[in-house]
């Protein structure tokens, strides 16, 4: 039986806490497998389980190093770097909390960072009202395996492995040149190209970022309603339950996990994401197209003396990111479809 | 199945190890190396290539009797143009693992390079008579000349720091505008001397060249006769050709408004003359000319002239060359310009036309019999259009009158702001650093050889081979004799008269504050004409209808003695 409820497990506990005892599971396994004795032989066994340790050893170093060196690390130095300045050396000079008050100040002052922060807001709630209900709606219709399908996932993943740089280039010539022709031999209507339009521009390349982005979606959530049960999904066929009602019902509660996962992972993305910006322009994005990635990345890529105030931006983002991350999730769990019972 | 698989990535890795040892290209042609002849590897991360393969040969040439190692004779060059040498962003980090003994490469860093030990001093070699080498008893380039010796004075500063060399610069680049010859000439598009035009102005149909104006350098028998003096006069040049030829004036790439933008850059520099613009790097000495600013208002003298007052500068203070009077002067011409119809929009504002494009629809405009005259552009457009096959392809289809050989192009002197700065040399600004250098990591016994290309590389021979191909000048001081000078394309004979008639600018000093914020200062950057309101100032001025005055003291608002503060106090001063 499926109803609507809470998305918790019988302890109470949350998802976090279950993947964490998942993978405590797994990795007890794997090391229980690789240490375990074969037979009755006692002197391998010693031997055996040290083989065992070092093989996980040798599998996890690697990753933790990568850990310790690009998070650890350079998160420490970049925390750091937001407290400094950088001299023509390169050396760092203590300033205390002077790279903020700079920050505060430009936000009052720059319009660049008006038009960032409304852009990356609108392009994360226009891409999520828009991509979400679109992906699922092409996902299902791809699982259900209905007319077309096979044609429908090749339309739409195609974008995704074609170099983003072509799919820009080809978008660009199409919105620029053969839109205003279509509509001029069609309409009689002379429009100027809608990415040579500076009024329209952020539309066009938000349109493109939602129409493109559909690929990834479709590919996650199409892989998660094809692990879903099939006795579960003749159970409710043989109820009498239509493509709706096993939509709702059946497919949604199940892959909510994939759901609630793109929802934090947009969420924690929405001050990076630099909407293909610099594919489109380059370094020569209109002011006003700016989101608040693409200025970080053209700041970065301006030169070093401005580390320090992007990391002192990047800590006033974390600030204002971890708790509208951690406050989306529990809001999700707590009112999402639960699949218990 | 897995027979076939070994046998494959055997093939597979033979081909790859094969490859890397047995052949190198040198431009474009795979040659073997000989191990009987010692080798020089040249690193080339920069546009055009075409001048260095014929170098190479001639070199091989010259030096084949000579050793250059023990039990080695004679010299094969091989030139690697792969994009590792363009990149800015890793190039300092690998270039001590690289083959390449000479490297010539554009934006580095040449204070970084050396610091990093990444460049072999080479001061010897620039100091003394390019005759002088260690294998001149086998052949002597007969030249007692120095490489410094040659070198433009304006480069001298930066390359020659405390009197040590380690690189030498390679190629000269401005950006500004370019005319076609032809069309003007056809169609008598130049000023006339006072008495002796039509009623605009302009030459009859029938003229000489003593019917020329003096152009902007206020002489007559000078290469810039006929061409417009001042921003008036330039687009009073460009309303005659649209309305008396329907010619479309100018043209640049909408999707790459660095051109315009920079072109302003052109433009300020020229008005402020070398000496004013230098403090823009140097930050040291007094700006005489900075635009009075009162309540928000820029100031103007009874005469309609702009009020102006002198400061020291110094570090501390460099935001107030944001408001020298060249730049509002600038802003006033792109206005201008941009408010004109002196261009199609769909080109110049179109997000699909880049540069090679807008040099593709330049040149294509008169096979199409719809001339456009002029393209805003670098020096260096004529080997970007000829390396994207522009001339040949056009050559191919519509006859050989198309083949770069035959057209006919000219970089236009830069018009002045006001008739009273008429007659003054002009100051060219040169935008993109490019230089050659002896790899850090060279083998003592190949330096020698490294040294002599260098030297040889720079024999009059060689100079004039380079202007010879490609149309462009290096920042040497060469003569030419009159039947060289004829031998040049259009192109190549006013890059000459640019380099010999007027103050080359080189962007570049080791000023702190210049060195810490490079971008913000560099000429072929964005951020020398930033506002709040952004950047692309041809965009705001064409979609917000912002005017010149308005975003100069947009710019001086925004660059703000506290702004300046938070970039370098205390890091700086």
């Amino acid at each position: 039986m499926l109803r609507k409820g809470r998305m918790k497990n019988k302890n109470g506990e949350g998802r976090l806490s279950e993947w964490i005892s998942s993978l405590r599971w797994t990795l007890y396994e794997l090391f229980r497998k690789i240490g375990a004795p074969h037979g009755n032989k006692p002197k391998k066994l010693k031997n055996k389980k040290k083989k065992g340790a070092l093989f996980c050893t040798a599998m996890l170093a690697l990753p933790l190093l990568q850990f310790f060196l690009f998070y650890i690390c350079v998160n420490f130095t970049s925390v750091l770097l937001a407290f400094q300045k950088l001299d023509v050396n390169g050396n760092a000079v203590w300033v205390g909390l002077e790279n903020f008050k700079t920050l505060f100040r430009q936000f009052q002052t720059e319009k660049v960072f008006t038009y960032a922060l409304k852009n990356s807001l609108l392009s994360y709630l226009i891409g999520t009202i828009c991509t979400t209900p679109l992906t699922l709606i092409f996902s299902f219709y791809i699982y259900k395996k209905m007319f077309g399908h096979n044609l429908m996932k090749i339309m739409l993943f195609l974008p995704s492995v074609i170099s983003s740089i072509v799919m820009v280039m080809i978008y660009t010539y199409f919105v620029d040149l053969a839109v205003p022709v279509f509509f001029e031999t069609v309409f009689h209507i002379e429009i100027q190209g809608l990415y040579s339009n500076a009024e329209i521009r952020f539309r066009t390349i938000l349109f493109y970022n939602i129409w493109f982005g559909l690929g990834g979606g479709i590919l996650m959530y199409l892989s998660a309603m094809n692990s879903i049960n099939e006795s579960v999904v003749e159970a409710a066929q043989l109820e009498g339950a239509g493509y709706w009602q096993e939509f709702v019902h059946i497919t949604l509660p199940m892959i909510y996990p994939t759901f609630t996962t793109f929802f934090i992972v947009g969420i924690a993305g929405i001050f990076t994401n630099q909407m293909n910006l610099y594919t489109f322009g380059g370094s020569l994005v209109n002011l006003r197209d700016y989101t608040l990635g693409y200025y970080l990345f053209k700041q970065a890529l301006d030169g070093q003396i401005n580390y320090p105030r992007l990391s002192a931006l990047g800590l006033l983002m974390t600030a204002i990111l971890v708790p509208l991350t951690f406050l989306v999730r529990y809001c999700l769990e707590k009112f999402g479809p639960s699949t218990e019972e | 199945m897995k027979k076939p698989i070994k046998t494959l990535s055997a093939v597979i890795s033979l081909f790859v190890l094969g490859s890397s040892v047995a052949g190198c290209s040198r431009g474009g042609d795979e040659v073997k190396i000989n191990h009987d002849m010692s080798q020089l590897y040249v690193g080339f991360g920069f546009s055009d290539d075409s001048f260095l393969p014929q170098l190479a040969k001639e070199f091989e040439e010259a030096y084949k009797d000579v050793e250059f190692e023990p039990g080695k004779k004679g010299v094969q060059v091989f030139i690697n143009s792969n994009g590792k040498f363009s990149e800015t962003g890793t190039i300092y980090s690998n270039l001590s693992s690289y083959q390449e003994e000479i490297v010539i490469a554009e934006q580095l860093e040449l204070n970084r390079l050396v610091k990093q030990n990444l460049v072999a001093e080479i001061t010897d070699a620039v100091k003394t008579p390019i005759s002088s080498n260690a294998y001149s008893e086998k052949v002597d380039l007969g030249e007692t000349q120095s490489i410094e010796d040659k070198m433009a004075d304006a480069y001298k500063d930066y390359y020659g720091k405390d009197g040590k060399y380690y690189a030498v610069p390679y190629t000269e680049s401005t950006i500004g505008i370019i005319y076609d010859v032809d069309l003007f000439d056809k169609e008598g598009l130049y000023f006339a001397r006072a008495g002796k035009g039509n009623s605009d102005g302009f030459v009859e149909e029938e003229y000489t060249v003593d019917d020329l104006s003096a152009g902007p350098d206020g002489e007559y028998g000078t290469y810039d006769d006929g061409l417009p003096a001042t921003y008036d006069d330039y687009f009073r040049l460009c309303k005659y050709m649209q309305l008396e030829f329907a010619i479309t004036p100018v043209i640049w790439g909408g999707k790459v408004q660095t051109y315009p933008v920079t072109f302003m850059t052109s433009l300020y520099a020229d008005y402020e003359g070398e000496r004013q613009m230098r403090l823009n790097y140097d930050f040291n000495g007094t700006a005489n000319d900075l635009v009075c600013v009162e309540n928000g208002k820029v100031q103007y003298n009874a005469d309609g002239t702009l009020k102006t007052y002198s400061t020291a500068i110094s570090a501390s203070n460099g935001y107030e060359l944001y408001k020298q009077s060249g730049r509002y002067y600038a802003l006033s011409f792109l206005e201008r310009l941009v408010n004109s119809e002196y261009y199609n929009s769909g080109d110049c504002f179109g997000g699909t036309v880049d540069h090679l494009t807008a040099q593709g629809k330049f040149l294509l405009s008169k096979a199409k019999n719809e001339p456009t005259a002029m393209l805003i552009d670098g020096t260096w457009w004529q080997s970007e259009a000829r390396k994207s096959n522009v001339f040949s392809d056009m050559a191919e289809k519509y006859g050989s009158q198309y083949a770069l050989e035959n057209r006919n192009f000219a970089f236009m002197p830069l018009p002045k702001a006001t008739s009273d700065k008429v007659g003054e040399k002009q100051t060219t600004m040169m935008f993109i650093d490019s230089m050659a250098f002896v790899n850090g990591n060279v083998k003592a016994e190949k330096k020698a050889l490294c040294e002599l290309f260098l030297k040889y590389m720079h024999t009059r021979q060689s100079l004039l081979q380079y202007i010879q191909v490609t149309g462009q000048m290096k920042p040497f001081e060469i003569e030419l004799t009159q039947e060289e000078y004829n031998g040049l394309t259009g192109f190549g004979k006013s890059s000459y008269n640019i380099h010999k008639y007027t103050n080359l600018l080189l962007p570049l000093s080791y000023n702190d504050v210049f060195c810490t914020a490079k971008y913000l200062f560099s000429p072929n950057g964005m951020q020398v004409w930033q506002s709040a309101n952004g950047e692309i100032v041809t965009s705001m001025i064409k979609n917000d209808g912002i005017t010149a005055e308005q975003h100069f003291l947009d710019i001086i608002n925004y660059r703000s003695a506290v702004k300046w503060d938070e970039y370098f106090k205390g890091v700086c001063y």
